[in-house]
């Protein structure tokens, strides 16, 4: 492969990799502007709806499209779930944000000794056939599977967009999210806000787990891949704007994949830590701070 | 009696590692999930030396692992001065995955994901230390001289100074104080405690790997310092003794070892969310200030 198709096939594959992050680091932002804690659940998102996609698919043969909708629909239930009891007693308890997050910290750390307990420490595929070829853009392979994924990434941030920008909720969320205090001042449901950010905040994790899945592995330590890189395209965008997170979770796909170019590409995490130490020095609150 | 002295050993290391979490997230109030990466740092370092040099003395690995952690800690407590809270949670979780890749990924010198085995009984001070009593000296005696060392740190102008820190930043550096200095002296010394505790552990169970040292054990440590108390120094020694006496009981019952470590983490992740229900105003208050 040439130095042009092997920098083009890199720029492509980090594309993908970058719009993951912006769903991740939508999903993260959304909770954490409306939370206002690290939310640790998230990254547990992740991790649940691959497991039980792998769960229904491989264990139970369900269909792949059936096992897809489970995981994310379990997703989405475990952030209802989790913000309607052990969130909610917290909060009427006057839990600092600290608290929160160590709360979630524990939850996270439950949940994944479960899985562990019940699926084993090992890796597992979802998916047993092999890539298939997609089409070829300028010498370089995009795979059918990573084509879709975007697609449905995607469509699921315009979704969210919509819900944000045309309805009713999604306007209260915004400015539950923009001032809490007048929010709920001004008489906004704000538990119900709540409700919908989480809901809404873990299934895009969610999503993102299950294409993780789909494209590689699944393993349980996966969720603090997730919760990381969302959290990072989050810091980075600044976590009060939500197309901030979008193109800085681009931009950091991009960057990681170009930027391991004479690198193996399991030093990737590295590379967007190093990122983000570096960025935290610079600038402490994001782009916009 | 041999397996009591084993857990023991393992109590005081869990102990040393407890204690020094608590100077940097109670007293200090700077919360890191990256203690675990400082620990591996030291057994990696102590297994190194190890293998490397012939018969090394344990003190001299001792002290090249804990002043070369203590410089380690500068890569995460320089960035971090400015940060508080979630966001230095984050920060710190980002080095934590760090390392914990370098020590999967870095083949060549960590032998990746498979582990260090056969690393050497060590001397100390001409000494061989062979029997598990005699590591359990070694630890304990360790542990107490951290104590005394954390206990007189605190009731110095140096204490007064980190919770000075923990109350309000600003405030203290409005007095002249030198608060980046601070955080990251604190920082560099519980670094170099926990690889200190790495050393013993490398040696004592005389196999590492990287799970030991993984993210999911720095939030155990975090749990073991806040169901302890992390305001206090007696409550991350007591939360390390029962939090590792506990666990143990599981493989007596006869639980397969895998399902145990499991259960263990789990049992700790539970007693997080217990504790925080319990005191949902902060970590920093011990036990017995409890309202």
């Amino acid at each position: 492969m040439s130095q042009f198709a092997m920098f083009t096939q890199l720029l492509i594959d980090g594309l993908f990799f970058g719009i993951r992050c912006s769903l991740l680091g939508v999903g993260f932002c959304l909770l954490y502007r409306t939370h206002r804690f690290m939310d640790f659940g998230f990254g547990l998102a992740t991790t649940l709806a691959a497991y039980c996609s792998y769960a229904a698919h491989v264990i139970w043969s369900w269909p792949l499209i059936t096992a897809v909708c489970f995981g994310a629909l379990a997703a989405t239930s475990l952030g209802l779930a989790l913000h309607i009891t052990l969130y909610r007693i917290l909060r009427e308890r006057g839990a600092t944000q600290l608290v929160m997050l160590l709360a979630s910290l524990g939850v996270y750390i439950v949940l994944q000794n479960m899985l562990i307990l019940l699926f084993g420490a090992q890796n597992h595929a979802l998916q047993n056939w092999a890539v298939v070829e997609g089409v070829h853009l300028a010498d370089a392979r995009v795979s059918l599977s990573q084509a879709t994924n975007a697609l449905i990434t995607l469509l699921a941030l315009a979704f969210v967009a919509i819900v944000l920008t045309r309805f009713r909720v999604g306007r209260q969320l915004r400015a539950a999210g923009n001032d809490p205090d007048l929010a709920i001042s001004s008489g906004l449901p704000i538990g119900r806000v709540r409700l919908v950010a989480a809901g809404l905040g873990y299934c895009l994790g969610g999503i993102a787990g299950l294409f993780t899945a789909l494209e590689a592995n699944l393993w349980p330590g996966m969720g603090f891949d997730s919760l990381l890189a969302g959290a990072v395209s989050a810091i980075i965008g600044g976590t009060s704007s939500l197309v901030g997170a979008f193109s800085s979770g681009l931009v950091i796909g991009i960057v990681t994949h170009v930027g391991i170019w004479q690198l193996a590409s399991e030093w990737q995490s590295t590379i967007l830590f190093l990122i983000l130490l570096a960025f935290l020095v610079v600038r402490p609150r994001g782009i916009s701070g | 009696m041999d397996y009591f002295i084993h857990v023991l050993v393992l109590a005081a290391i869990n102990g040393m590692l407890a204690l020094s979490l608590a100077l940097l997230a109670g007293h200090a109030g700077l919360i890191s999930l990256a203690h675990a990466s400082f620990f591996g740092f030291g057994a990696y370092g102590a297994a190194l030396i190890a293998l490397g040099v012939r018969q090394p003395d344990l003190a001299f690995t001792a002290l090249a692992c804990v002043v070369s952690a203590a410089a380690l800690s500068l890569f995460v407590s320089i960035p971090c001065t400015r940060l508080s809270g979630d966001y230095l949670v984050i920060a710190t979780l980002g080095f934590q995955t760090i390392i914990t890749s370098l020590f999967n990924n870095m083949r060549s010198v960590t032998n990746g994901p498979q582990g260090v085995a056969g690393i050497p009984l060590p001397r100390l001070f001409g000494a061989h230390i062979t029997e598990p009593w005699q590591f359990l000296v070694v630890a304990m005696m360790t542990t107490s001289g951290l104590y005394l060392i954390v206990t007189r740190i605190l009731n110095t102008a140096a204490g007064r100074l980190l919770h000075a820190l923990r109350a309000d930043e600003t405030f203290t550096r409005s007095l002249g104080r030198d608060t980046f200095g601070t955080k990251v002296a604190i920082f560099a010394f519980a670094a170099g405690v926990a690889a200190l505790a790495g050393v013993i552990y490398a040696h004592y169970i005389t196999f590492i790997d990287p799970g030991t040292f993984s993210a999911s054990e720095s939030i155990v440590l975090l749990s073991m310092v806040i169901a302890g108390g992390a305001g206090s120094v007696t409550g991350p020694l007591v939360g390390a003794l029962v939090l590792t006496l506990v666990p143990e009981a599981l493989r007596f019952v006869g639980v397969p070892g895998p399902t145990t470590a499991a259960i263990r983490q789990m049992l700790y992740g539970l007693l997080l969310v217990a504790v925080m229900l319990a005191r949902p105003s902060g970590i920093h208050s011990s036990w017995q200030r409890r309202q």
